[in-house]
């Protein structure tokens, strides 16, 4: 039924087991007991998941069908609980939603999907410098080749299986050749000058040349990574793309789930004052308004090609989505989300996720495993002494308490700290506080050890011997406050810190300090996101390799510059994941980047609207989840109630 | 009196000039370039380079200025760098409203419950009531309203479910819905502005009270209600006026705050905008815009001011 | 920022005459009028507890407590903690602290500095008076906060380069004021008559047209203190301000109304109420203090 309900042919898995995790998953995970993916659908209340997970789901994964029956060996929650973190997550993980009242009525169309957006892009142009924060707008009007799945409730993976979005089916042809067949009968927005036309294998030929960057290097800014090793886009028919590559590209299949290869229109492109202001995809929704910083919404595109994976029934099921841009003014968020204006909202800490599914009328909650891509770090100047000696960096990861922060900031919901995406290791993302060592001695907080090493390193008396001057951000957010607290640590352990914080006002001269390296007299700036990442190689030569444009973290480090490059070229996951391991092990004991704590996702949402949460998890609607808004559907009868 | 008006004339435009320069100066100043707003990566310096290009920033900051100069003096403010499809004609345009509404419900708040309160605050003088008017309309000058603001809001969902709508509509498309966004924020300036209203009104009704025609009108034993709303009032609504329209510039500042928390886009939200992405274009626009408004509404009064009272012509 | 307040709160100088102080008269004008006792206390409190901080704080304000984090007032932290765990009563009273600095020193400097400019543009005149005219009224043509916002962004955080920026706002405001007062004052007789008696300009300066001056420069300067401490809470607002852990001046009552604060106000109130309540209460009694002064010094109100 997989092959048929994903709306995707298989294609022979080329070469052996580790080609791919996309259109054959279920077979595989049903061969392989524990693959990538089953263990990371396991997560981390591994426990209890096993006991139902480890099943033979292939007749009910799906939320169309709504058996009401809660999974094997998972009881309902009983009153009052205690607030262990097995309990939240028991209390609201995604397979509660199986038994949610509306559930059974299935997917029904109709509504507007309502949530809270952010007015951080100026326009349409997906090629150009903001092509990459464009990727989570981008995918509500545009389509890629490939995509991740959604409505995989029962497995609700931090990272996703691919599954073809415009792309019927692909091959790995061999290590240097890739083949897509395209959908047949895909057309554009109905809107000058596209007005509606077929699209064909030309127009992904197009768009992926101009994501090279060969042309114009001001154009696939976000892109040229991916396609930097692509040699030749071929279309040997109307349906068909070949694209071959100078090298082996393990990564490539993967990163096009990555939402920012979007596939846009040539004559629109051509008109910039157009292409800049409205988009014209394929995508399940059309352009109603774009009006920053105050809303922006779409209205459901009456041609678009996709059929839901699930359920079978035609995308999108809402009508429109809208979208407020309250992100960042989180007091008002709250506020709408409990007048019932939004339908779903990001809440921030354990706390406050009680206090608003407890004051709204059938709200539920959810907590989730952050990919490794969002998560609350420090980048440091690594050229300038004293940082630059690796006993100083990693004593300033050993003096912070990593159990400390989870505990207290992120009310026991996180985890230790560090952007690899490490579930390809073959084991559960992320690592518990228990497993800690496993991240390298630097990871254990040890405040005598550290004070030790900076002695020595330094010969100061006291600290490091003279203050540390970091960037931190005061815009409101767990990550703020994961952030605070490691500085507070490195001050019980001596080392005098020194604040520079900016506020909503000065976001450009944080971005200037990371992105062009004009530090000034800084030691170090907190950032907070590293991702997202569709493949390790996001994690590895993404912020590693010294050419790498993700690689704000300015490491420079030429064996490092070899193992991510020649992890990319690995086809066999077992070769691979040997390199990537290097690769981790390089960057932990040298403390590049100083890890905090991942504090899980925790959201609210109301109770008549589905598939909106259950599987998204970082793939939220202001993260790289626009793309889910074609699956969201809304329970009129309840809303009315 | 030509001579006068043309004087003034001439000293405002150098005034509005003088801004352009301070605010071109501090904005270029300040650490941070605008290309990297849009960025969430590294990209090469030529590619950098190319950018700014793109948007005419790496010229010397002289030749810069000039060149906006001699639009601005045609009449072209430019386009926005960071929203780099819209003109800062067009962000004014769509922005001034917002601000203006806001403004004008706010004054009206302020002067249907200042003035009444300012006159029975005058008229009971030294009294509890006085006391406690006073205290209570001059905590609205104390209080913070960005927190006042929050509080507002993290309370009105808690307790009563309830919070204004989070997308603004134009008056002329939906008075309703354009006035349920707008009278939180309002009541809040407006109570912040309701203080400076209160006291002037009272101070302007005690100075009245001590005028003869009062103690003539007292005299006549006319009752002190009526000798409060017909006598005193309209003597004392004068001064007022004149300080409420002094008082514009200082809301402006206020809306700032206000319009970021309740979600307005209006002038102040999109000065923060302006200065967040280093817009220097917006921000020179936003600034220049409204120091003519002020500058404008300044010499208006000057030159009333001239026409009655022959002795300020010449000095 | 009601930086206009003390422009239209003047007091017509003709009027003003200051005599030596006569403790029984100036008891008896306190006692009469009970705001002018409430502002008193709370500005000489605040300044008590401005000045004894370190003795009245339980905690280091900026040393984080993980494991206490957001707990309720208690006998250990009277005013609860906040998100690091850090001792919200000692915030708040090194917050005292740190505003009535900003506020006395951007004020002090402002009128020191605009009253300097004022009688410079007054008393000579010409081209120093245009040049200066024209500075100022720009600055006041652009929204406080705006300017602010700018020179801000310029001179990044910190409690000197707030005070630096207050002061600029502050100053032109003042300078027009006492241009006004001056030029008025010039014409004055006992002036006319010094300068017959062969009086220097610095002198008649110093000993005439100063002194009378002073009463309106003391009662502006002293609304403006709390309009100063006001904006410094905007500034903080935005992130501009002062940090919210510096490790001198440790916190403002500005920083402590963050956003980053504000958001827990509902899981604990105490975060933000507690500094929120001192920052009006310090502003209402600064702006009490001004009417009293006025009160005081304005022998036309002092019948009334």
């Amino acid at each position: 039924m997989n092959n048929l309900a994903c709306g995707v042919t298989a294609a022979p898995p080329v070469p052996g087991e580790a080609t791919m995790r996309e259109e054959n998953y279920w077979k595989r995970a049903l061969r392989t007991p524990v693959t990538r993916r089953r263990t990371l659908a396991l997560g981390l209340a591994g426990g209890i998941l096993i006991a139902c997970g480890d099943d033979d789901d292939d007749g009910k994964q799906g939320n169309g069908g709504g058996d009401g029956k809660l999974p094997p060996g998972f009881e309902p929650v009983p009153p009052g609980i205690s607030k262990t973190l097995v309990d939240y997550r028991k209390k609201y993980s995604s397979y509660r939603f199986a038994d949610l009242a509306g559930q059974a009525d299935g997917p029904q169309s109709g509504g507007t999907f309502r949530y809270s957006t952010y007015p951080g892009v100026t326009g349409w142009d997906v090629t150009g410098p903001e092509g990459d924060t464009l990727a989570s707008f981008a995918s509500a009007h545009f389509n890629g080749l490939l995509t991740f799945r959604m409505n995989d409730k029962e497995n609700p993976d931090n990272l996703y299986p691919a599954v073809g979005d415009l792309a019927q089916s692909w091959e790995q042809k061999d290590d240097l050749t890739v083949s897509f067949k395209l959908h047949q009968g895909v057309k554009f927005h109905d809107t000058a000058p596209v007005s509606g036309r077929e699209l064909t294998s030309e127009d992904v030929a197009y768009c992926f040349k101009v994501y090279q960057g060969t042309q114009d290097p001001t154009k696939g800014i976000a892109q040229q990574p991916i396609f930097s090793e692509v040699d030749k886009i071929e279309t040997p028919d109307k349906h068909t793309v070949v694209v071959k590559f100078k090298a082996p590209a393990a990564y490539f299949l993967n990163s096009l789930m990555y939402p920012v290869a979007v596939i846009f229109a040539k004559e629109a492109f051509e008109k910039p004052d157009i292409f800049k202001k409205t988009p014209i995809g394929t995508g399940a929704f059309v352009l109603d308004k774009w009006d920053p910083p105050n809303v922006h919404s779409g209205k459901k595109n009456p041609t678009y090609f996709r059929k839901d994976p699930v359920s079978g029934k035609q995308l999108p099921f809402v009508d429109a989505f809208e979208a407020p841009m309250l992100l960042g003014n989180h007091p008002q968020e709250v506020a709408q989300f409990r007048s019932g204006n939004l339908d779903t909202l990001w809440v921030q800490g354990k706390t406050e996720l009680d206090n608003v599914v407890g004051s709204v009328n059938g709200a539920l909650g959810q907590v989730e495993i952050p990919p490794p891509g969002f998560q609350p770090y420090m980048v440091l100047k690594l050229d300038k002494p004293p940082l630059n000696d690796r006993r100083v960096r990693r004593a300033l990861q050993m003096a912070i308490d990593i159990n400390g922060i989870i505990d207290s900031v992120a009310e026991g919901l996180g985890a230790p700290g560090y952007a690899q995406d490490y579930s390809y290791f073959g084991r559960n993302w992320p690592w518990s506080i228990e497993e800690l060592d496993k991240l390298g001695a630097a990871h254990k907080y040890n405040v005598d050890e550290a004070k030790k090493l900076l002695k020595e390193a330094t010969g100061a008396e006291k600290g490091m011997g003279r203050p540390l001057k970091v960037m931190v951000s005061t815009i409101p957010s767990t990550g703020t406050d994961v952030a605070k607290l490691m500085i507070g640590y490195w001050r019980n352990a001596g080392i005098d810190v020194v604040l520079d914080e900016y506020g909503v006002q000065d976001l450009t001269r944080w971005s200037t300090a990371l992105f062009a390296k004009q530090w000034g007299d800084l030691d170090g700036v907190f950032a907070g996101f590293a991702g997202p990442g569709m493949d390790p190689d996001q994690y590895a030569y993404g912020p590693l390799n010294s050419k790498s444009p993700r690689n704000f973290f300015w490491v420079n480090d030429p064996k490092l510059d070899k193992l991510t490059v020649d992890q990319r070229r690995l086809f066999k996951e077992e070769e691979r994941r040997k390199a990537l391991e290097e690769v981790m092990k390089i960057d932990l004991g040298e403390a590049y980047r100083i890890w905090g704590v991942n504090p899980y996702k925790l959201s609210a949402r109301q109770p008549w609207a589905f598939n909106v949460l259950d599987t998204i998890h970082a793939w939220s609607n202001v993260g790289w989840g626009q793309k889910s808004n074609e699956v969201v559907w809304i329970n009129q009868k309840l809303k009315k109630a | 009196m030509t001579g006068y008006i043309v004087r003034r004339g001439i000293a405002s435009f150098v005034v509005v000039w003088v801004v352009s320069i301070i605010v071109f100066l501090l904005i270029h100043a300040a650490p941070g370039d605008p290309v990297l707003a849009k960025l969430s990566q590294r990209i090469p310096e030529a590619q950098l380079q190319a950018l700014r290009e793109q948007i005419g920033i790496d010229d010397p900051l002289p030749v810069q200025y000039l060149r906006w100069l001699g639009n601005t003096l045609q009449g072209d403010l430019g386009q926005s760098l960071y929203r780099d499809q819209q003109t800062v004609a067009s962000r004014l345009a769509d922005t001034f409203p917002v601000t203006a509404e806001l403004l004008a419900l706010s004054i009206l708040f302020s002067t249907l419950v200042g003035i009444p309160l300012g006159v029975i605050s005058a008229a009971r003088q030294d009294t509890v009531l006085d006391y406690v008017i006073r205290v209570v309309s001059i905590t609205g000058l104390a209080v913070p309203a960005f927190w006042l603001g929050t509080v507002l809001i993290v309370y009105g969902g808690l307790w009563f479910g309830y919070a204004t709508p989070d997308i603004y509509v134009p008056l002329w498309e939906d008075p309703v819905e354009n006035l349920k966004s707008f009278w939180m924020p309002a009541l809040i300036l407006g109570y912040n502005l309701c203080s400076i209203t209160m006291r002037f009104t009272r101070s302007a009704v005690l100075e009245v009270l001590r005028h003869d025609y009062i103690r003539t009108a007292r005299a006549k034993g006319l009752r002190e209600t009526t000798v409060v709303l017909r006598h005193v009032l309209l003597n004392a609504a004068i001064p007022v006026i004149a300080v409420l329209g002094n008082q514009v510039v200082f809301l402006l500042g206020g809306t700032v705050v206000v319009e970021f928390l309740f979600h307005l886009p209006g002038l102040g939200s999109t000065s923060m905008e302006a200065l967040s992405t280093r817009d220097y274009n917006l921000m020179l626009g936003i600034v220049m815009f409204v120091a003519t408004l002020t500058v404008t509404a300044n010499l208006a009064a000057d030159v009333a001011a001239a026409a009655s009272d022959p002795r300020v012509r010449l000095r | 920022m009601s930086v206009n307040e003390s422009a239209a709160g003047s007091v017509d100088l003709n009027a003003v005459t200051v005599r030596p102080g006569r403790p029984v008269r100036a008891a008896r004008f306190f006692l009469r009028r009970p705001l002018a006792v409430f502002s008193v206390s709370i500005v000489t409190i605040l300044c008590l507890v401005a000045a004894l901080a370190p003795f009245i704080a339980t905690h280091d304000p900026i040393t984080i407590y993980p494991a206490e984090r957001l707990s309720g007032p208690s006998l250990d932290h009277f005013f609860g903690t906040d998100s690091l765990g850090r001792d919200t009563f000692s915030q708040s009273v090194y917050g005292a602290r740190v505003s009535l600095l900003v506020g006395l020193l951007a004020t002090a400097l402002g009128t020191l500095a605009g009253t300097v400019l004022g009688m410079i543009s007054a008393y000579i005149g010409g081209w120093a008076d245009t040049l200066l005219q024209q500075l100022s009224d720009a600055v006041m043509a652009m929204p406080a906060i705006i300017f602010l916002m700018l020179v801000g962004s310029v001179l990044g955080q910190g409690m000197f380069n707030v005070i630096w920026a207050l002061a600029l706002v502050v100053t032109p405001y003042v300078s027009r004021i006492v241009r006004g007062s001056v030029l008025s004052l010039r014409e004055a007789p006992y002036v006319e008559s010094a300068r017959v008696a062969g009086a220097g300009p610095l002198r008649i300066m110093a000993i005439h047209i100063l002194p009378n001056t002073m009463p309106l420069i003391i009662v502006t300067a002293s609304v403006l203190v709390g309009s100063a401490m006001l904006a410094e809470g905007a500034l903080s607002f935005l992130g501009l301000g002062i940090p919210s852990d510096d490790p001198t001046w440790k916190v403002s009552w500005g920083s402590m109304l963050s956003p980053d604060r504000l958001r827990h106000i509902e899981q604990a109130p105490w975060l933000t109420i507690y500094p929120g309540a001192a920052l009006t209460l310090a502003v209402l009694g600064f702006n009490l203090l001004g009417d009293t002064l006025r009160d005081a010094l304005d022998p036309r109100l002092r019948g009334t």
